[in-house]
């Protein structure tokens, strides 16, 4: 019997692609032709492959319930980034995963849903909040706080735009002090900062967060300070990957794989981790 | 269980109708330049049976090669064409090695090594299997030989092992004495314990009056004379004690202070990591022979500093603390967690080999 | 008209912009006709030409490599020419040691006004290339050879390795000298006084030394950060590893000032380290051991047989007295240089292969180098790949070329690359090879003194060039 061979990727087409900001790009998927479409939830990941060049996990930036593409959003960094950002419409990229564990969106119904996000961070909340929206009479009040270091440096720009229209979702934008614009109207502060400011409260609400170490370091103090539970805190890491399925070796953090158990996690289960990411 | 007895010329005879018949037979000897390895057997008569040395690097590589094509590709006219090499045999071809194309009988193994495909097992096999590893084990059969010379950096006693386990064999042999064959043959005699339907498989085709089945009498001497033979040989080991199966101590330990001490002199090299029996880890790499491109996979050890580094620039292991601290670490308590077994047969390369002689067994004993 | 076929001899021509290849230009402007099997490749100057471009040739399949610039004093950036001058020297060197005919690597001053040079020049150097054809080149390491299991020794060197066993037999000498432990203990007490009084006076933070290894015939390093810690401190024969590697590392340097105990040739490593700024003369302590050599295997290792040094050339406190030099007792390294010296370009390529088939990159010898401190290192580097990842037999042969030429007129013949490597590949004789041809050709010596630039960061202009056309 042949068995499947699990590092060979299904080929996409790039069908759009979108500047974000100066290194940041949305790329838009064709799903595969050969009828393998890729089926996935909201906050796993897949290895994308530049053809020539090499392998790099990316989080589903799109919801599944907008599955009719892929979409992932990433900055320009290393190797495989840098020739992601040359690749172009209609030419081909590898793809395999869905990887890892996804946000228990279904868990969250009729609470309240906070959405953290810092920079490049927000790819990764990109997809339950596009799943929220999508179930938005599910869910209670929803909260999106984007944070960026500059005006330039947010992305998602547009679809800011879309999202705060639904009813009941509160958006908050905030750039780091230095980072404003004359024209700029939203907040200046770091995201910790400004969320204690607005300071929700904690009832029975969900924080989803992603962003850098840092910003998450900080926020975490500050949720615990405004008596938010771990439980009710969900944020994803990321590691270096290789292979995406828990062999070789390199993305634990203690005897948790980030690929396998993770990338979704909680700040209790984070607690329980040595600090190691 | 299956005991046979079995004389030395008729191992010898059995094992040039092996090579006879195609397959490769691998077995622990010296080379021309002077060390030992496992290697592949060309005349059988000239090897090393009993006393064979120990090998410096295990045989891992039979099994999950220090680099290996996982597919290829390649643009033909502007389209994209994909090859996978796991259906078939090609990937060896490509890679090469003509020779892995065949079945491989290890003989000789040492039962540290052979009890390291436990760990592989348990990594490789796991959803998704790897098919690569898949296949390098259906073609690998292990005749285990009970070891008869402890090395000063052995300590398979301590991590549930010994020089007569039979744990990842298909067949174990344990030689006998000499006086115990006297007035049956001449040449030395091993007790052949057939442990798997692959090394019932290897040895069925043999016939002739050579193997004795096995009776109880027999194998009640052969409990016996592994139970002698295990006494000896931990007498002769370096006074290494059994280390308790709870890592609980050591990994509750893991913010303290004492591992920027243990890897102080840790120079942050891979050879701990390659000549390991049961190190797995791996990095998967581009690679392109003229207009063919290729995605390897390669060795890849938790020592170096790039085997965590973010593109960013972040690196979670920044120093050789955290790195020499996750090796210890997943040796004895991630993958203990996960398998109920230790991710290290005892075999004492690493220490042997470690250039500044960093000894993990020391360091897993602090948490005794 | 005749169908073409695809050529089969190739040649890269690596030349600088400003006077090669507008001498090659002046010889197509001429209508000169010269050899089209040669592929022009245009750098800024020689001096940009790095070895891994010419071993990247040679990966890629060509059949010989020239190289080409400015006349000395002609460089467009004054001196480029003449550095790479040096480079070249050394590498080219390395690469006849490994067995590359020389016919293959072949290099020219071309002025922009040599048209007619450049025609000849590519002549020759073509002709001498083709000369080679049906002569087996593989760069390629020859599949059967790589990987530690299935390697068959090769016949083909049988003979060579042969006379290098037995020159390892000849020069094998114990430690016969019944006074060598008692003198050993009387060090180590010596030492650990002296290591306590440092400590105590507050004049170090700890001091880097040796203690017993868990296996028998062994030492290890050791920091000892406390006064207690001191006791574990021992001198003997087996404290082989040169601590100097440990001075540039991260988890060192946050220790403060340091005392280290070195040996002659350690002391060698640390005062290169000094003369590369990697190490501050005032932040470390030199604790320098009389040395009666130390034992691999054993005997009496081969690097310390040839060596009368018995004192540190540099030290800050000294433990021991300089004890009578032995008769020399050989040296077998430079008489193993001198063995494949001596045998045919084809028996030493079929033995580097041999010896680097069996190479699993594990990077110990770069671990153990002092010299190896770069932040990341060429192999590590990915934008491009310069070395390939895997064991495949291009990256090992890249691998360990570029590790022995980056350590031209640098290495201090510690010999750890060689006695760390696990596959036992003698990469001692490649940095000795180079060591005595930096000695012949630029009278210069490692490790001697902090204040001389470095053979391959200098140039004299009446620099021999005898191999450049």
């Amino acid at each position: 019997m042949a068995m499947r061979n699990p590092y060979i990727p299904s080929i996409l087409t790039v069908a759009e692609l979108r500047d974000e900001t100066p290194d940041v790009r949305t790329l838009r998927l064709r799903m595969p032709t050969n009828g393998n479409s890729v089926n996935w939830q909201a906050g796993q990941f897949a290895q994308v492959t530049v053809f020539g060049v090499g392998e790099c996990p990316f989080t589903f930036a799109n919801s599944p319930t907008r599955k009719s593409f892929v979409e992932c959003t990433f900055k320009l960094m290393g190797k495989v980034t840098s020739a992601l950002r040359e690749v172009g419409i209609g030419e081909s990229v590898g793809l395999r995963g869905p990887y890892g564990n996804f946000f228990p969106a279904e868990d969250w119904r009729a609470r309240d849903v906070l959405f953290v996000g810092g920079g490049i961070g927000m790819a990764a909340l990109r997809a339950p909040l596009q799943f929220v929206l999508d179930h938005r009479n599910d869910y209670g009040e929803i909260l999106i706080l984007n944070g960026a270091r500059t005006v330039a440096d947010i992305v998602y720009k547009e679809e800011m735009k879309e999202w705060s229209a639904y009813e009941g979702v509160k958006l908050v934008r905030t750039v780091d002090p230095g980072g404003e614009t004359a024209e700029w109207d939203g907040e200046v502060g770091l995201v910790p900062h400004v969320f204690e400011n607005i300071a929700p409260k904690p009832n029975g609400s969900i924080v989803v967060t992603c962003g850098p170490p840092i910003m998450i370091h900080f926020m975490l103090l500050t949720l615990e300070k405004l008596g938010y539970r771990k439980e009710q805190v969900v944020t994803t890491l990321e590691n270096k990957m290789k292979c995406g399925f828990g062999k070789c070796g390199r993305c634990n953090v203690g005897s948790v794989y980030v690929c396998k158990d993770g990338p979704v996690f909680t700040a209790a289960q984070l607690e329980q981790m040595p600090k190691e990411f | 269980m299956n005991i046979y007895l079995i004389q030395e010329r008729h191992l010898r005879e059995w094992l040039a109708d092996i090579i006879a018949s195609g397959r490769r037979v691998v077995a622990p000897q010296h080379g021309d330049d002077g060390f030992a390895n496992y290697r592949d057997v060309e005349n059988v008569e000239a090897m090393m049976f009993h006393g064979a040395p120990k090998p410096d690097f295990s045989f891992k590589r039979l099994l999950f090669p220090q680099t290996e094509q996982l597919f290829r590709y390649h643009w033909d006219e502007g389209r994209l064409v994909v090859e996978d090499l796991s259906a078939d045999e090609r990937a060896s071809a490509a890679a090469g090695e003509e020779r892995d194309k065949r079945e491989v009988v290890l003989f000789g193994a040492m039962p540290c090594d052979a009890a390291s495909r436990l760990a592989f097992d348990h990594v490789f096999l796991a959803d998704p299997p790897d098919p690569f590893y898949v296949r390098h084990r259906r073609n690998l059969t292990v005749i285990g030989l009970g070891c008869d010379h402890p090395q000063p950096e052995c300590f398979c006693t301590s991590v549930g092992l010994s020089p007569v386990s039979t744990k990842g064999c298909d067949i174990f042999l344990t030689p006998l004495e000499m006086e115990v064959c006297n007035g049956v043959d001449s040449s030395p005699g091993y007790v052949t314990e057939i442990l798997t339907k692959k090394g019932e498989m290897l040895l069925k085709n043999v016939e002739g009056e050579w193997i004795k089945p096995g009776r109880q009498e027999q194998k009640v001497y052969l409990e016996k004379l592994k139970a002698a033979r295990e006494h000896k040989m931990r007498s002769e080991m370096l006074p290494r004690r059994e280390l308790s199966p709870s890592p609980e101590a050591m990994k509750n330990d893991f913010e303290n202070p004492i591992w920027e001490e243990i890897a102080r002199t840790c120079l942050s090299c891979g050879v701990c990591a390659f000549v390991c029996p049961t190190c797995h880890c791996y990095d998967l790499t581009e690679e392109r022979d003229g207009h063919i491109w290729s995605r390897c996979r390669n060795w890849d050890s938790c020592g170096y500093g790039y085997f965590t580094l973010h593109a960013s620039g972040h690196n979670p292991r920044p120093t050789a603390m955290e790195r020499y601290r996750q090796r210890a670490m997943h040796k004895f308590c991630y993958f203990l967690e996960a398998t109920g077994a230790n991710m290290c047969v005892g075999c004492g390369r690493c220490i042997k080999f470690c250039p500044v002689g960093l000894d993990i067994y020391q360091v897993r004993a602090r948490w005794q | 008209m005749k169908e073409q076929t695809e050529q089969k001899t190739k040649i890269a021509a690596f030349v600088c912009n400003w006077c090669s290849y507008a001498g090659a230009d002046a010889a197509g402007t001429s209508r000169l006709q010269y050899d089209d099997s040669v592929w022009i490749v245009r750098f800024p100057c020689t001096g940009r030409i790095d070895p891994l471009f010419i071993i990247k040739a040679f990966e890629q399949g060509v059949d010989g490599v020239l190289v080409s610039g400015c006349h000395p004093g002609d460089c467009h950036y004054a001196t480029g020419n003449l550095f790479a001058r040096r480079r070249f020297t050394i590498f080219r060197t390395l690469m006849l040691f490994l067995g590359l005919d020389e016919r293959r690597l072949q290099f020219s001053w071309v002025s922009a006004a040599e048209g007619a040079k450049w025609a000849s020049v590519v002549n020759t150097v073509a002709g001498a290339v083709k000369e080679l054809n049906g002569e087996p080149f593989t760069w390629a390491i020859p599949m059967p050879l790589r990987g530690a299991i299935g390697a068959s020794d090769g016949e083909a060197v049988q003979t060579l390795r042969e006379n290098i066993k037995a020159i390892e037999q000849t020069h094998r000498f114990t430690f016969g000298d019944q006074m060598i432990e008692t003198r050993e203990a009387a060090m180590t007490e010596e030492l650990r006084l002296r290591a306590k009084q440092l400590l105590e006076a507050g004049e170090v933070n700890a001091v880097l030394g040796y203690a017993n290894g868990t296996l028998p015939r062994t030492a290890i390093p050791l920091f000892a950060l406390s006064l207690e810690a001191t006791d574990q401190l021992v001198w003997n024969r087996h404290c082989r590893t040169n601590l100097a590697v440990y001075l540039a590392r991260p988890l060192v340097r946050k220790l403060g000032k340091l005392a280290v105990v070195v040996k002659p040739c350690d002391a060698k490593a640390v005062l290169g380290l000094l003369q590369e700024h990697q190490v501050q003369r005032e932040n470390v302590h030199l604790i320098g051991m009389a040395c009666t050599g130390v034992e691999e295997r054993g005997a009496i290792a081969p690097k310390c047989l040839s060596c009368t040094q018995r004192m540190p050339d540099l030290f800050d406190t000294k433990i021991g007295t300089a004890q009578e030099q032995p008769a020399t007792r050989g040296n077998p390294i430079d008489e193993t240089v001198r063995l494949l010296d001596n045998a045919s370009p084809q028996e030493r390529w079929n033995f580097w292969q041999e010896e680097f088939s069996r190479c699993i990159r594990c990077y110990a010898c770069r671990a153990v180098c002092p010299f190896c401190y770069c932040e990341t290192c060429i192999t590590d580097k990915h934008r491009p790949q310069w070395i390939t990842p895997s064991a495949r037999s291009e990256g090992t042969m890249a691998w360990n070329i570029v590790r022995a030429a980056h350590l031209a007129g640098r290495c201090v013949g510690c010999n750890e690359c060689a006695r760390v490597c696990p596959a036992n590949i003698r990469l001692d004789l490649l940095n000795r090879k180079i060591a005595l041809e930096i000695k012949n050709e630029f009278d210069y010596e490692a490790g001697q003194s902090v204040e001389s630039a470095p053979p391959l960061v200098a140039y004299r202009p009446d620099d021999s060039q005898e191999f450049i056309r």
